[in-house]
């Protein structure tokens, strides 16, 4: 007699009439058949496996140094040299990213604060005023088109000259704004020509910069 | 059992076979106190888990609400839901119930009951201290597995136990073949304590430490959970339907296909991330291998209930078990569509990833305990469920709120999905486009919350609130006995339908007529 020791009970005290009916109130547990199942499910069972060894042949990706890389053609492709990006795009990147949260998705600056970009002369004209705004921020009164902001724009000089002269290009050429292309070389000449700390204030920004480049001034 | 174990001639004349109906009683009233033990803790964990996941939801569209306490922000709430329904409500009824099961198909007494009982006490202690640490900010950071070691260990070790006392039960096993729900729950105890065991290792750094992250919580779900749920669906279906399993090699095949497959999985959590391609890829595949023992499990299951269909108007336990198989066969094939790459793209870092995850947890496994439940319980405390309306109830709080957190969050996700996908708009709009389907979340949280107390009110009835003994229900068996004596209805056609029709409004006139004449008198 080697029973299992009791825990809580040492013995059952149901009368047998209890456990008949506890006994009544369920079915034994059938035996289960053996049925082979439907002939579709096979299909589908081989189907799914193949499926899953084409997956694994077609996304393997590379066993070697680089096995991040999902294609061999991606890893061509990196290889070789980028090609530049056109200004526009780099700048529009930039743009969505440092400028949108004042001068807004659609470029029309808040009422009293950030001025607008669109349809301004501080943005169509003088590139090399424009440059040197980005590069050190603005400070006070600011009349666009005869209203009156007063913002703090920071300065970007940390941004690389291809970023500046990206954002500058994007924003002359987008809502409606048609200028020239901002070249890099124009970026970096303005860095050279100008340094200083303190952000820019309109008063001094008319002193250094005629409003447009005079035409058949060098571009 | 040997019939000189028994202690009267009538006893031994009704044990005379070692799967009789009898034994299964026996052995019931000795599982009762273990069994009961691990369904009420659990359940408790269940109220506390609901509360915190109602919180979290809110959080999600109304971020200043509790929000000056650390304790209570959505980074220490919602980790801590998870962690108690995980590690308290599912594992523990989980362990409760699989002891009973592996009890009834083994035809064994579960072993070392003090010591099970003496550690679940331990895996409360320490699922407390956790969540407590969590709420104050000492979380590992890892998903599912936010309790600090220390807390985690003692837990996987007390389930170390319970999967001891389950291969001991396989030792002194009474019946020669193996039933399949045995097979899973085998399995199921011996694979959560390699996870455990495992992913507790100081070993993983970086990149690895992702990898093994979401290894642990995709098998948590697939080897643990998964696994438990079938095997109750295995055992419910025929017990409360009384049709034989369709087919025991297709049990089998769905069987070994989940423990070959399942393994794989989790790193198509990674697309996209820094680890090698050929490490998702050949999780991805894998994740849809999962078609195949799904589509053999549905196959299985719903040819050995097609036919009673009608028994889940009897049987509660019936009902929640066919809706968490049935969402079983949804979120698995679910599971292997999005694991694909360019599906992915899309729902990765969205509100569907949410509702898909608590397709798994909730509408299977969840389900598929309280239909468990409702079927154990009254055998093993010998008293029945007080209302059947609230048993009703709860069915249906469960189930709506389920299927409207499904539909708001993947359909919302999927469009957040795409949003997030489009570089024209900007994330802040993605967010507040978001806002109507947390809202529905919300809501369908509500109900889960009020079906867990309407569930949690039956159990406390059942065990405390005992005054007049309620009448046995009349089971889906009681109609089939029935039927059985009454003589066979033949199948009524179109014509004698109508004619009987007449006839019954023929009598009722005539009824109706022969009062208008007694009121005349």
């Amino acid at each position: 007699m080697n029973q299992t020791p009791e825990f809580f009970d040492s013995s059952d005290k149901r009368s047998m009439d209890e456990i008949h009916a506890a006994a009544f109130r369920e079915a034994k547990l059938p035996e289960e058949g053996a049925e082979p199942g439907p002939v579709w499910l096979y299909v589908v069972i081989f189907s799914t496996l193949c499926f899953g060894f084409f997956y694994i042949g077609r996304y393997l990706g590379e066993i070697s140094d680089r096995p991040h890389v999902l294609e061999e053609g991606a890893m061509i492709v990196s290889n070789e040299p980028e090609p530049p990006k056109p200004l526009f795009k780099v700048g529009e990147k930039v743009y969505r990213q440092r400028c949108v949260s004042c001068h807004q998705e659609n470029g029309q600056g808040v009422e009293g604060a950030y001025p607008p970009l669109v349809q301004s002369n501080w943005v169509t004209g003088n590139p090399d005023r424009l440059v040197s705004i980005l590069l050190h921020g603005i400070n006070g009164n600011l009349t666009v088109n005869g209203k009156v902001y007063n913002g703090n724009m920071p300065a970007w000089e940390t941004l690389t000259d291809e970023q500046i002269a990206g954002v500058a290009t994007y924003i002359r050429n987008s809502w409606g704004n048609s200028a020239d292309t901002v070249q890099i070389a124009t970026v970096a000449d303005g860095r050279k020509k100008i340094t200083r700390v303190a952000p820019w204030t309109e008063q001094e920004l008319n002193d250094v910069f005629k409003p447009q480049l005079a035409s058949g001034a060098k571009k | 059992m040997n019939p000189s174990n028994t202690t009267s001639v009538q006893a031994a004349a009704v044990n005379h076979s070692e799967d009789s109906l009898e034994l299964d009683a026996k052995l019931d009233k000795r599982s009762s106190f273990i069994v009961v033990a691990f369904i009420l803790s659990g359940s408790a964990w269940l109220l506390l888990g609901s509360i915190l996941g109602t919180i979290a939801s809110f959080k999600l569209h109304i971020p200043d609400w509790l929000g000056e306490s650390a304790w209570l922000s959505f980074g220490r709430v919602r980790p801590l839901h998870l962690n108690w329904m995980a590690y308290g409500w599912a594992s523990q009824v989980g362990v409760g119930v699989s002891l009973w099961i592996l009890s009834r198909v083994l035809k064994t007494t579960i072993p070392v009951r003090p010591w099970l009982f003496v550690g679940l006490l331990v895996w409360n202690f320490f699922l407390l201290i956790g969540g407590i640490e969590i709420l104050m900010g000492h979380s590992r950071g890892l998903e599912w597995l936010e309790l600090p070691i220390y807390t985690i260990v003692p837990i996987v070790l007390v389930i170390l136990l319970a999967g001891e006392a389950a291969l001991a039960m396989l030792h002194t096993r009474k019946t020669p073949h193996l039933y399949i729900s045995a097979w899973y729950l085998i399995a199921a105890f011996i694979c959560f304590p390699l996870l455990g065991v495992v992913s507790s290792l100081p070993i993983f750094d970086g990149t690895v430490q992702a990898g093994m992250n979401w290894w642990y919580a995709h098998n948590a779900l697939g080897l643990w959970f998964t696994p438990m749920g079938l095997a109750i669906a295995y055992y419910l279906i025929p017990k409360v339907t009384g049709r034989p399993i369709y087919s025991y090699p297709l049990s089998v095949l769905g069987f070994w296909s989940l423990l070959l497959f399942y393994n794989w999985n989790g790193f198509h959590h990674l697309i996209g991330g820094p680890v090698p391609t050929w490490f998702v890829t050949i999780s991805v595949a894998a994740s849809v291998m999962m078609i195949i023992p799904v589509v053999t499990v549905a196959v299985n299951q719903h040819m050995t209930i097609i036919g009673s269909f009608e028994a889940v108007k009897y049987s509660p336990t019936l009902r929640f078990v066919v809706f968490a198989a049935m969402s079983y066969t949804f979120v698995s094939i679910q599971g292997s569509l999005q694991a694909i790459r360019s599906f992915n793209e899309v729902i990765h870092f969205t509100h569907y990833v949410i509702a898909h995850a608590h397709a798994g947890v909730y509408s299977f496994f969840t389900m598929m305990l309280f239909g468990a439940v409702y079927y154990i319980m009254p055998r093993i405390t010998n008293w029945e469920w007080h209302s059947p309306k609230l048993i009703k109830l709860h069915f249906w709080l469960s189930a709506s709120g389920m299927i409207i957190y499904l539909v708001g969050l993947q359909w919302g996700g999927i469009i957040q999905g795409l949003e997030m996908n489009n570089p024209d708009i900007p994330f802040m709009t993605v967010v507040n486009n978001t806002k109507k389907w947390l809202l529905s979340r919300s809501f369908a949280a509500i109900l889960l919350t009020a079906g867990h107390f309407v569930f949690a009110y039956n159990v406390f009835r059942l065990m405390h609130l005992r005054k007049v003994r309620p009448a046995p229900p009349v089971t889906w068996l009681d109609i089939q006995r029935q039927r059985a004596l009454e003589p066979k209805a033949e199948p009524a056609s179109l014509g004698k339908k109508v004619t009987s029709a007449f006839s019954n409004l023929n009598k009722s006139f005539k009824r109706w007529a022969n009062d208008v004449k007694v009121d005349e008198h």
